[in-house]
């Protein structure tokens, strides 16, 4: 579904990010980017959500396909259109919006029963959300913040969702509410997932696959348990314990 | 969120009553009570801030709500002033409201003509075209007129709609008072439209918005189009109020102005467009008084009259910073919290609107 080969970017000012990085997402998978900070893991998502495409940074790959078709450089609208979902790492909602509008700008102008169902599943998972529908985003805690940004990014049914760091800051029993729902959410939608963490408890729990940045290279990949049993790449890059 | 049906047909019964109350209140007071009450003075400057409303309503469209700064405020409002007196001056019985209409469909398709180019650009480039756009109106405004009628300038005839003929200062009050209603209710209605979604969500991240699948160009060149629109019929209110209508008028320190109502109002927010206007027109007239009640020193007196309107820019100048410095929400902040307890006393006790980490009792 998702095909990345020779992924490299490059930054104006401080050079190569990420050089021949190689990952391929089948459908119905979900595949884990894990990595110490500064490893290229945020600059992966954003060259396949083509978000670096707006700024001078350039970005080349031997191959970036989503479902057959070349995403490399694409606008980060058409990206969207396609099928890929995005849930940042910073700026994930419209803070002076109220919560229910920030569901109305992702929902546009469809209204199909497809779209309500979807609806009514993300106001079950998330029914904090239900109750402070007519607040200011911004007054949102920083769970509920990512609570609202994932219900916007699935709201159309997309088939790949990218979703960066998205247990950074969150207390554990937020942390597990969150990972339980994105299951849910994966299961309905049959949602493929690409997930940036540096928590790899989350990440064991909602991957099977994974792969270890570091500097930019691809250090080490395999299923998410071969990864936790392989001692000096948890020690090194994963911080430790899992 | 999906609110059920008869849940959101009470909240919408609910604002709209909120709408009706507040409008049919400030239709009374620019019409029955403030005329009433106002000597002739205040009653010429109050004839200003709400001859200025519309077009910082049309302002805050463009720049408040879908955060595109422009420059092109005067320019639009020489556009609608010259219509008006084109119009009239090649076909005397024009009736007023044909001439309104008018203005405000070449308003809108100048809007296109304007904003198909300028939304391509951001944010300071966007600034610099639409400035482009004001001395480029202001020349042809230059050349029409001396080719038509000479340094003289237009001369209008008497405003009249089905009866209405407003002359003096209290007609036009409250002339310029209804407009000025209907303005904001224009923007209240777009504000809390998909249409207004879109441009705030445009204005906090374009990037984002874009993703969730709004359509940039559209949506900001709607925000273009309506805001000349409204701006080219208050232009041409302008110029039936004038009466002799002359281009020197739309000067750049017009464009000033109404940016300075924007961000001292506060971007987006609808009452602070109203308390902006409020602020920026009145100033230099609150200047000269300051200045005449310094009797006991005619050199301080003298020096402010003889600068006043270096005076007046400096200060629209120095708010202008000192908002954005420390009130980047403008008035509107404060006025929401005067009038959030004013709701609170209205609705009676058993919601406190400012306890933000509560959640809000929905549908009470």
């Amino acid at each position: 579904m998702l095909t990345i080969e020779g992924l490299r970017v490059v930054y104006p000012r401080t050079g190569v990010a990420v050089d021949g990085l190689d990952v391929t997402v089948e459908r119905g998978e979900a595949v884990a980017i894990l990595g110490p900070n500064g490893a290229g893991k945020t600059t992966t998502v954003r060259a396949v959500t083509g978000f670096l495409s707006s700024e001078r940074v350039s970005v080349d790959a031997r191959r970036l396909e989503f479902d057959g078709a070349s995403i490399l450089r694409k606008p980060p609208h058409r990206i969207a259109r396609a099928g890929i979902a995005v849930v940042p790492e910073r700026d994930k909602v419209f803070r002076e919006l109220l919560v229910e509008e920030n569901l109305e700008v992702a929902r546009g102008r469809s209204g199909d029963q497809a779209l309500q169902d979807t609806q009514d599943m993300l106001d079950e998972l998330f029914p904090i959300l239900v109750e402070r529908r007519k607040e200011q985003a911004g007054l949102l805690s920083g769970g509920q913040i990512q609570m609202l940004a994932i219900a916007m990014s699935v709201l159309k049914r997309p088939t790949l969702l990218v979703a960066d760091e998205i247990s950074l800051g969150l207390a554990p029993a937020l942390m597990d509410e969150i990972v339980v729902a994105l299951d849910k959410i994966r299961d309905e939608l049959d949602l493929t997932m690409l997930l940036v963490e540096q928590n790899v408890g989350v990440a064991r729990r909602l991957c099977s696959r994974g792969l270890v940045l570091e500097s930019g290279h691809v250090r080490a990949t395999g299923t998410m348990d071969e990864l936790a049993a392989d001692d000096s790449l948890a020690n090194i890059y994963l911080g430790g314990t899992a | 969120m999906a609110p059920t049906p008869a849940n959101l047909t009470m909240d919408s019964i609910r604002k709209l009553l909120i709408v009706a109350a507040v409008s049919t209140l400030g239709l009374a007071l620019v019409v029955v009570v403030l005329p009433s009450m106002l000597s002739n003075y205040v009653l010429g400057i109050g004839t200003i801030v709400l001859f200025t409303i519309p077009g910082a309503v049309a302002l805050n469209i463009v720049f408040g709500l879908c955060g595109q700064i422009s420059a092109g405020n005067a320019a639009f409002l020489a556009i609608g002033a010259f219509i008006a007196a084109g119009m009239t001056h090649t076909w005397p019985d024009t009736p007023t409201i044909l001439v309104l209409l008018a203005a405000a469909s070449i308003g809108a398709i100048a809007g296109v003509l304007v904003g198909a180019p300028a939304v391509r650009v951001r944010g300071l480039l966007l600034l610099v075209s639409t400035l482009a756009i004001h001395f480029i109106v202001l020349y042809l405004t230059e050349r029409y007129q001396k080719n038509e009628v000479g340094q003289a300038g237009f001369l209008l005839p008497q405003f009249d709609i089905l009866g209405w003929q407003p002359l003096r200062t209290i007609e036009w009050f409250k002339t310029f008072g209804v407009f000025a209603i209907l303005s904001l209710l224009v923007m209240g209605a777009f504000r809390y439209s998909r249409l207004g979604r879109s441009w705030l969500a445009i204005r906090e991240n374009e990037t984002a918005a874009e993703v969730l699948g709004v359509r940039l160009m559209r949506a900001k060149l709607l925000a273009f189009v309506i805001s000349s629109a409204l701006i080219a019929v208050q232009g041409a209110l302008f110029a039936y109020y004038v009466g002799i209508l002359q281009y020197e008028t739309f000067a750049f320190d017009m464009v000033i102005q109404y940016i300075a109502i924007v961000i001292i109002g506060g971007l987006g927010s609808i009452p602070g467009t109203v308390v902006g206007a409020t602020l920026v027109v009145s100033l230099p007239y609150l200047l000269r008084s300051l200045s005449e009640n310094l009797k006991g020193s005619d050199g301080i007196a003298g020096f402010v009259d003889d600068n006043i309107f270096n005076i007046q820019r400096f200060t629209y100048g120095a708010l202008i910073v000192v908002f954005l410095l420390f009130f980047p929400d403008g008035i509107e902040s404060i006025v929401r919290r005067v009038w959030q307890w004013l709701l609170g006393l209205f609705r009676g006790r058993g919601d406190d609107p400012v306890a933000p980490s509560e959640p809000a009792e929905v549908g009470a």
